[in-house]
């Protein structure tokens, strides 16, 4: 029996470490610590008690994550925009020529390693996780959170346009801009090992 | 009927980047697909695309026909 008490202690003490994480994620999305605050307290509380939904395979960093999305989906689109988009997109540039150089002047790559593949195991699998955080961690600010919005949230181009208050042409920059430079990050920083 | 439009590689790091947006257009798809088939660096970079796309897809959790089936 204590076993499973160490366990259960064990998980809670997994989640809460997570906080931090989870706040960074929340506070890009809201732009707003008390609400970020919230929607983090939120998905620990329905950790703790969804302890048995926790599928073993998944990590629980994953699992916190996919929690949170839904919270903070909820948060964005029970705000009117005017409140929500308090972060200005019009203030940044939408410049690509850091690409520039992996382009010669036909608009031909001048270099290509060759490809990764998908990681085969449980470790490998954790270690390209790990990589693929960092560059993640490594996008700027307004164009993670764009990213983010597709990619974690899962919200519709037109909506995030909306949201962020930002044209079609703007938005399709920014996520370009965004998988570029993950595939840059990721072709530098992944071997496998 | 095979005419697509000629497009240069870094055309097709926008339309491998749309595509997870919105779909591409008959003869969008049909010039990148003829483009990555003639050329070897864009076959490259479009596999690595398409690792980078499922991977973010399992991070995130979605999808859950994607995971392991373990």
């Amino acid at each position: 029996m204590s076993d499973l008490v160490d366990e259960a202690e064990e998980f809670d003490a997994q989640v809460a470490a997570y906080r931090p994480v989870l706040l960074k994620l929340a506070l890009v999305q809201l732009q707003d610590r008390a609400a970020a605050e919230d929607a983090v307290q939120e998905t620990l509380l329905a950790a703790l008690s969804g302890r048995k939904s926790f599928r073993r395979e998944a990590s629980i960093k994953t699992w916190l994550i996919s929690i949170m999305k839904y919270k903070i989906l909820d948060i964005i689109r029970s705000k009117k925009r005017h409140q929500f988009a308090a972060s200005k997109f019009d203030d940044i540039d939408y410049d690509i020529s850091a690409f520039d150089g992996l382009f010669d002047g036909t608009g031909c790559w001048r270099d290509m390693k060759d490809p990764w593949t998908d990681p085969e195991s449980v470790t490998e699998r954790a270690a390209f996780f790990k990589v693929l955080e960092a560059c993640l961690t490594r996008l700027p600010e307004k164009t993670s959170r764009a990213f983010m919005m597709r990619e974690w949230l899962e919200i519709e181009a037109n909506e995030i346009q909306q949201l962020l208050n930002i044209t079609p042409g703007h938005l399709r920059i920014l996520l370009y801009r965004a998988r570029m430079q993950l595939r840059l990050c990721m072709d530098m920083n992944w071997r496998r090992g | 009927m095979n005419t697509a439009p000629k497009i240069t590689c870094r055309d097709t790091t926008w339309l491998v980047s749309e595509s997870q947006d919105r779909p591409l257009t008959e003869s969008e798809s049909r010039a990148l697909e003829q483009h990555i088939a003639e050329c070897p660096l864009c076959s490259k970079a479009s596999v690595q695309f398409q690792v980078l796309f499922r991977q973010l897809r399992t991070y995130f959790d979605r999808e859950a026909s994607n995971g392991d089936p373990s």
